[in-house]
């Protein structure tokens, strides 16, 4: 849900018109837009990224566990070396939602970026969670128990951001990026 | 937009508007803004605040952590760090003679302030914790003691059988300087006496802070959330503090700490999440219209999500801290320490200016901003941007 402050705010900066073009089908990646995108104030940027993303893509938000998809022209995964910081990792996942294929799905690594991250990373146009499914600190356990606990907690963290988590497991790939299968949402885990 | 049971209708419109107009936030509006599902635009609401106070200034400062007892009466649900007697495995108590040795050995980059919080133990005569306080002192003069929280200084009142008042005066005269703002919890009964039903109630640790404010010094104030409050209980607890500091006006920030369940009685509990740190700290923010400072405190939220937290609200990120261990005891990922220019840069990526602070605040040091914030460069570089290598 947008608010109208957030509308407003997105019309008075420029964001607005970004946003305009791509419901036109454009991907606005020229200068003039890179350049407002890389000025712009963070949270309105990501206001703009969010209103992209629940305009182009499904409200689900999918958790690849334990590999992310393979990266191709319209799925970016995001993880390792854009750990560095907080906010240029917002800015970054705003900006390749803003600039990027209509409808791409950009996948968060939780593993690498942390879980609370991503969650906010979800908020910023973010659409997809990757990483092992284990105990709370992330340590990849063999215990069913956990395992349940550690996807419930995912599903909360994603519901929290205002998004419904569908797993896909392809743990029983040969290798990460092969074919996903979905195994269900939350309420079914 | 929500309508209330009176017919009035809320919106982030309507609560811009009060704000606007310089009107206090009400219990429904913080409780609104904890509901709303639009947090990022709570959010701008905050960081609108925050810059009306503090421009793009976002401060730290050089401390250091000591806890120099987990020894324990208290038995907190949320609590992964105390003991409950000498003598209990991983129980321990500093000599006062090693607790000054933190001191020394960094003496050649010294901190500017020490925190010390414990367990409430039962059996220390108060002379240790005056003679503690002197010898710091003597290491270091202008050293500010921020020591002993409200629920330990309510204890000593209890053990030791004095008044708020003279506990304070007494350790006031060794060396303390102000007061953290720890074991504030969650005010509301219906959560206090489920969490920690055996140490200072609500009542106790606001008076406690308002003898302090009282004597002239300056305090903290915390909230330890995520576990099983309610949105209504931290709007509750907020307004307290508020109403607090309308009374006394000493208090100097505000911390929402969150819950960490690894190691305690509550460790079935997720805890918060990134999300709801940052409304944490946003609704904060605009329902605290007197107090200045608003601290996203990066060892309960990790360094990262206390750096997003500067556009929430925050203004300050907390110290070096050099060693903590009551988090840690449950669990954090965050390391235990920072270093002065780990922590400027925090600051600078996210567009900010780093100010080093003493612990009232005054400028110590202002840094400039970073030329250019976050990853704008790499943004700009189209070729760069298709591999989002930010700056590292």
């Amino acid at each position: 849900m947008t608010s109208k402050l957030v509308l407003d705010a997105l019309e008075r900066t420029g964001l607005g018109a970004v946003l305009a073009r791509r419901e036109c089908g454009e991907v606005p990646d020229d200068d003039a837009v890179v350049e407002l995108l890389a000025s712009a104030d963070i949270l309105a940027l990501g206001a703009a990224a969010d209103v992209a993303r629940r305009r182009e893509c499904s409200p689900e938000v999918r958790v690849f566990a334990p590999f992310a998809p393979a990266a191709n022209a319209i799925v970016t995964v995001l993880g390792a070396r854009e750990a560095a910081r907080g906010t240029a990792l917002l800015r970054g996942i705003a900006v390749l939602r803003l600039t990027g294929p209509i409808g791409q799905s950009i996948v968060l690594d939780f593993d690498v970026l942390g879980l609370e991250i991503a969650q906010v990373g979800l908020s910023f146009g973010a659409t997809d969670l990757a990483g092992s499914i284990g105990s709370h600190k992330g340590l990849p356990i063999a215990d069913d128990s956990k395992k349940v606990i550690k996807r419930r907690e995912i599903a909360g963290f994603v519901e929290r951001a205002g998004f419904r988590a569908v797993f896909v497991s392809n743990e029983t790939s040969a290798s990460p990026g092969d074919a996903p299968s979905v195994v269900g949402d939350h309420a079914q885990s | 937009m929500r309508l209330l049971s009176w017919g009035i209708m809320l919106s982030l419109e309507t609560i811009a508007a009060k704000i606007d107009a310089g009107e206090r936030l009400s219990f429904d509006d913080g409780v609104y803004l904890f509901r709303h599902p639009d947090w990022v635009a709570v959010g701008q609401l905050a960081h609108r605040d925050r810059t009306k106070r503090h421009a793009d200034r976002a401060y730290f400062n050089r401390n250091m952590r000591l806890e120099v007892t987990n020894v324990c009466v208290a038995s907190c649900l949320f609590c992964s760090f105390a003991k409950l007697k000498e003598g209990d495995p991983g129980a321990h108590t500093m000599r006062i003679e090693e607790a000054w040795r933190e001191l020394e050995i960094r003496l050649h980059d010294p901190p500017s302030e020490i925190h010390i919080v414990n367990g409430l133990h039962p059996d220390l005569p108060f002379s240790y914790y005056e003679d503690l306080l002197g010898g710091f002192k003597r290491i270091k003069p202008d050293i500010v003691l921020k020591c002993f929280t409200a629920v330990e200084i309510h204890f000593f009142a209890e053990l030791y059988g004095m008044s708020h008042e003279e506990v304070l005066t007494k350790l006031r005269a060794a060396g303390l300087d102000s007061l953290p703002g720890g074991g504030a919890e969650i005010f509301h009964p219906d959560v206090r006496t489920r969490i920690s039903h055996d140490k200072a109630t609500a009542e106790q640790y606001l008076a406690v802070h308002d003898v302090a404010h009282r004597l002239g010094m300056k305090t903290n104030a915390t909230m330890l959330y995520g576990h099983i409050e309610t949105f209504e209980h931290r709007v509750d607890h907020v307004l307290r503090l508020r109403e607090q500091q309308d009374k006394s006006g000493g208090f100097q920030a505000f911390i929402p700490l969150a819950f960490h369940p690894d190691g305690n009685g509550m460790q079935h509990l997720p805890g918060p999440t990134g999300v709801d740190d940052l409304r944490t700290i946003a609704v904060s923010r605009l329902l605290l219209d007197n107090v200045d400072h608003i601290k996203a405190y990066w060892v309960s939220s990790t360094p990262k999500v206390a750096q997003i937290a500067l556009r929430f609200g925050a203004d300050d990120v907390d110290g070096t801290i050099v060693h903590e261990t009551i988090y840690h005891a449950a669990g954090s990922q965050s390391p235990q320490g920072l270093t002065r220019d780990m922590l400027i840069r925090l600051i600078q990526e996210a567009g900010f200016m780093p100010v080093e602070r003493d612990t009232y605040y005054g400028v110590v040091e202002e840094l400039p901003r970073a030329v250019v914030p976050e990853a704008a460069v790499k943004v700009r570089d189209r070729n760069a941007r298709k591999h989002l290598e930010v700056i590292s």
